[in-house]
């Protein structure tokens, strides 16, 4: 494996989605290929920062049903009395479709 | 996320004969998704907030064979991600002023040591610095976690296009975060 071949992988190696053989052969192609090294160090750090900076923010019960509030109103659509989700989850469900 | 035709689109079906449980239902199962992806791209809990209800409005009413081929999250979130585009393209009231990055931390020093909130601050100059697109890709697969196949679908392109686009947007968030870096101690000498 050359670092022609390696660069275009640096991605799918990061992520842990190569096939076992070809991350054999690239990581042996990093053992002795500093260049290559270094390109794979950079991204996993600049990935690893990003996650670290970045919590997905989550969004608050109240605007949650601040938010249905609005949808009902504008869409002209009765609310329904508050449940816990969990309840509501399994209220709903036997009307599904069958999966066939 | 589901393929086309899935039970996402009963519930969108049942939404738009006034089910307000169904409403309901499809709201809070998608609702973190779409938050989490505005809120990394807008930065603002308000402004997220309104772009979530515009989302889940224009997904309720418009029919669903505009939805075109792919799956239920993958519409919401590209409608999500238009919605964050087109605020991000007006003009800005407030922006981040790059010496609020004062003391951030070296890329060197390990993230778990290191002042959260001034990380933040590093990683939102650095995010500034790229295209939309190359934004919009690290968000959905670096933060969120969506898969390539996925991450491809939002932004209306192939799996291999994605793939080629998300490795350039890491290397171009590794150069913006060297040149900030490289800035901030440069200021400090």
């Amino acid at each position: 494996m050359t670092c022609r071949d390696v660069l275009p992988l640096t991605g799918n190696y990061i992520d842990g989605e190569l096939p076992e053989e070809t991350c054999d052969h690239l990581q042996r192609h990093l053992l002795r290929c500093g260049s290559c090294r270094a390109e794979v160090d950079g991204l996993r750090m600049a990935v690893d920062v990003l996650r670290a900076a970045t919590t997905p923010a989550v969004p608050s019960e109240a605007f949650i049903q601040s938010a249905l509030a609005t949808l009902a109103e504008e869409l002209d659509i009765a609310t329904v009395p508050a449940v816990p989700p969990g309840q509501l989850v399994l209220g709903i469900g036997t009307g599904r479709p069958s999966a066939d | 996320m589901r393929p086309p035709g899935s039970e996402d689109d009963y519930w969108v079906d049942r939404v738009r004969q006034g089910d307000g449980a169904a409403m309901e239902y499809l709201f809070r199962r998608y609702v973190h998704r779409v938050f989490g992806f505005a809120h990394a791209m807008l930065r603002s809990r308000e402004d997220a907030e309104e772009v979530v209800t515009d989302t889940f409005l224009r997904v309720f009413r418009f029919a669903p064979e505009l939805r075109g081929e792919g799956s239920f999250e993958g519409w919401l979130l590209r409608i999500a991600r238009n919605l964050c585009l087109d605020r991000l393209r007006r003009p800005r009231l407030l922006t981040l002023p790059l010496e609020e990055l004062g003391e951030a931390t070296s890329l060197l020093t390990p993230v778990d040591q290191v002042d959260r909130t001034a990380l933040r601050y590093l990683v939102e100059a650095a995010l500034d610095r790229l295209p939309e697109e190359y934004r919009v890709a690290l968000i959905l697969r670096d933060v969120q976690g969506l898969s390539a196949r996925e991450t491809a679908e939002v932004l209306g392109k192939g799996e291999t296009a994605l793939r080629s686009l998300h490795q350039r947007a890491r290397r171009a968030l590794r150069e913006a975060l060297r040149a900030l870096e490289e800035e901030d101690g440069e200021a400090a000498e």
